[in-house]
């Protein structure tokens, strides 16, 4: 991890701690520990989502069609179950579902040398419309008990989904950090061309990318259906945004070469503390809306800023051994 | 010892000059050839990138490619380096005929490339630049998921550009924030720790101060005494004198010339560069 990084996660856990002592001086609901636990849980899904766009934004990438994932995969881990199927086989199948959507997108971005935004924004309508086409937009509920247990059982006193958008955490980390997947993955994102000439599978490692991101993304559907006990087409919608938003304001770059998944934890938990405090101060939820947005700027203007800071750094630099 | 006879070549100060493009070889002595490149085209296009061109390595030598800008060097390195597919042409690596698909597959065939933009990550640390693509793992734990082996990885890296006399105080640091002279010692010290058999180096002094051009040259020849056989382009030819022991000039897209630089002077070279002949 490099001294920016370092840094500016201090930084936004700084401003994590500050919103928290503003929002429980503006009301007292808010630093209890059910509220507290209450973020945490509502975060799980952005949490989710945001490590397997973590990845992708690392190779310079995109991934529009999360939100579309989700739902579809939830769609059909619910039939499945309710058909028959047994809970960790309705899994199984939810999360190969999302793995092989995201595969698609993969192959299209790096075998038709699509734009991942083109691609994967065209995806998310086919996806959701499938979604909806299918349930004829009507939800499926009514999961197995055993399936409702992941949303509301609880690990000691730590919800159980908070237990897995950990896990999905750690195994984020793990993959960028101590891998060879994810020293490619940042060459990818640093430079294609660099990462072929030194003999780097860019093709497979961006496939290998838009499929964890679909994993990922199956995964918080499977959070979302669990908790609501229902799975419907327009689960999801919106979620990419928000994904999108804790991962650049994680520090992981739009501009590739670096990924921080502990950012991005950082950064989904600011999101998910200032809906909660917004809501808990009786702000209407759709300036939570404006907020989010404004945030989302935000963090990009930020990003500019700093790869702005980097490059005068390097300039500078290299002037002073005299190149 | 290879004899190269070249129809319509004249002798003059003891070197042969073309006087027609095409060239023939007598293959005498041909099996301490490490790379033979015949008849190599390449298009972009409507654009002839190379016609027929054709290049010998021996072993343990240091052969300098030269020509004009656009002459086609650069795109016969990175056809042997697998970047560029050739369109025609055959490729011999110690007498047998290889395909060149891709880097990867240049590579595992004992060749490495230090390219002009020296083809560093900017955003990865030194280590990470030359053990990229070939890493060092060792299990997990008593698992068998495999993980990086960051200390190993980083101390071997360190080392050895050591011996290529750069000292860096922070190996963990991006590649960015290192000096030119630096960086090119990142990028040789990513071929030389493979001991490939064949590096190549396009342009390797470009844009370099004096004190960081003698440096690298210096490693070039570590290279060579460390038993690489080695290809280098350059429009240097002060350079070339240095560390070269036989050139080949190629213009547009042919190779034209090719013998020692012992006791040639870099005007006739120079001008076989541009006039096309001595």
């Amino acid at each position: 991890m490099g001294r920016i990084d370092r840094f500016q996660q201090l930084g936004l856990l700084t401003f994590l701690v500050i919103m928290g002592v503003l929002f429980s001086i503006l009301s007292p609901y808010f630093m209890t520990w059910e509220n507290l636990n209450n973020i945490l849980v509502q975060s799980a899904v952005p949490i989710i989502v945001a490590v397997g766009m973590t990845l992708v934004i690392a190779t310079r990438g995109i991934d529009m069609s999360i939100g579309s994932i989700l739902a579809i995969s939830s769609i059909f881990m619910a039939w499945t179950m309710k058909h028959g199927l047994g809970v960790a086989e309705g899994i199984s199948l939810g999360v190969l579902s999302g793995t092989v959507m995201g595969t698609f997108n993969g192959l299209g971005i790096a075998k038709l040398g699509i734009s991942p935004f083109i691609v994967t924004l065209g995806t998310a309508g086919i996806f959701r419309a499938l979604a909806l086409i299918f349930t004829e937009a009507r939800p499926i509920y009514g999961m197995p008990l055993g399936f409702r247990i992941l949303g509301t059982g609880q690990l000691g006193p730590v919800p159980l989904l908070i237990i897995l958008a950990l896990i999905v955490v750690v195994g984020g980390y793990f993959i960028i950090v101590w891998t060879r997947f994810g020293t490619n993955l940042r060459a990818v994102g640093d430079s294609q061309e660099v990462a072929y000439r030194m003999g780097v599978p860019v093709n497979r490692t961006l496939i290998a990318v838009y499929a964890l991101s679909g994993a990922a993304a199956a995964l918080a559907g499977i959070v979302v259906t669990a908790r609501l006990n229902t799975a419907e087409a327009i689960a999801g919608l919106g979620i990419e945004l928000k994904a999108i938003a804790a991962v650049v304001m994680g520090g992981t770059s739009f501009f590739g070469g670096g990924a921080s998944v502990i950012g991005t934890l950082l950064g989904a938990l600011i999101i998910g503390t200032l809906e909660n405090g917004l809501t808990i101060i009786n702000v209407p939820s759709y300036y939570q809306q404006l907020v989010i947005g404004v945030v989302f700027i935000l963090a990009v203007m930020a990003d500019r800023l700093l790869r702005g800071e980097r490059d005068r750094q390097e300039k500078t630099i290299k002037q002073e051994a005299g190149l | 010892m290879i004899v190269i006879t070249v129809k319509g070549y004249l002798r003059s100060s003891g070197m042969f000059i073309p006087l027609l493009g095409k060239w023939e070889q007598r293959k005498s002595g041909m099996e301490d050839c490490v790379v033979r490149m015949e008849g190599i085209c390449k298009y972009f296009g409507e654009k002839v990138a190379l016609e027929h061109a054709s290049i010998e390595l021996h072993e343990g030598e240091v052969l300098g490619l030269v020509g004009d800008n656009g002459a086609g060097k650069s795109t016969l390195l990175k056809i042997l380096a697998g970047v560029f597919p050739k369109d025609s042409g055959d490729i011999f690596i110690k007498g047998r005929k290889v395909r060149i698909n891709s880097p990867r597959q240049s590579r595992s065939l004992g060749i490495e490339m230090v390219y002009q933009d020296m083809s560093l990550c900017g955003s990865l640390n030194a280590w990470e630049n030359i053990y990229l693509g070939r890493y060092h793992t060792h299990p997990l734990r008593r698992s068998l998921l495999p993980i990086l082996d960051k200390r190993s990885m980083a101390r071997k890296a360190l080392q050895s550009l050591r011996n290529l006399g750069i000292d860096l105080t922070d190996i963990n640091g991006p590649v960015r924030n290192l000096s030119g002279g630096q960086q090119q010692a990142v990028a040789i010290c990513r071929c030389q720790l493979f001991r490939p058999g064949v590096i190549l180096l396009d342009e390797p002094t470009a844009s370099m101060g004096m004190a960081e051009r003698e440096k690298v040259l210096d490693m070039i020849l570590d290279l060579k005494d460390q038993g690489s056989s080695i290809i280098m382009v350059t429009h240097n030819l002060q350079e070339l004198f240095q560390v070269a022991d036989r050139a080949l000039v190629v213009k547009e897209g042919r190779s034209i010339w090719c013998g020692p630089l012992e006791g040639m002077e870099p005007e006739n070279l120079a001008q076989m560069m541009f006039v096309g002949r001595a």
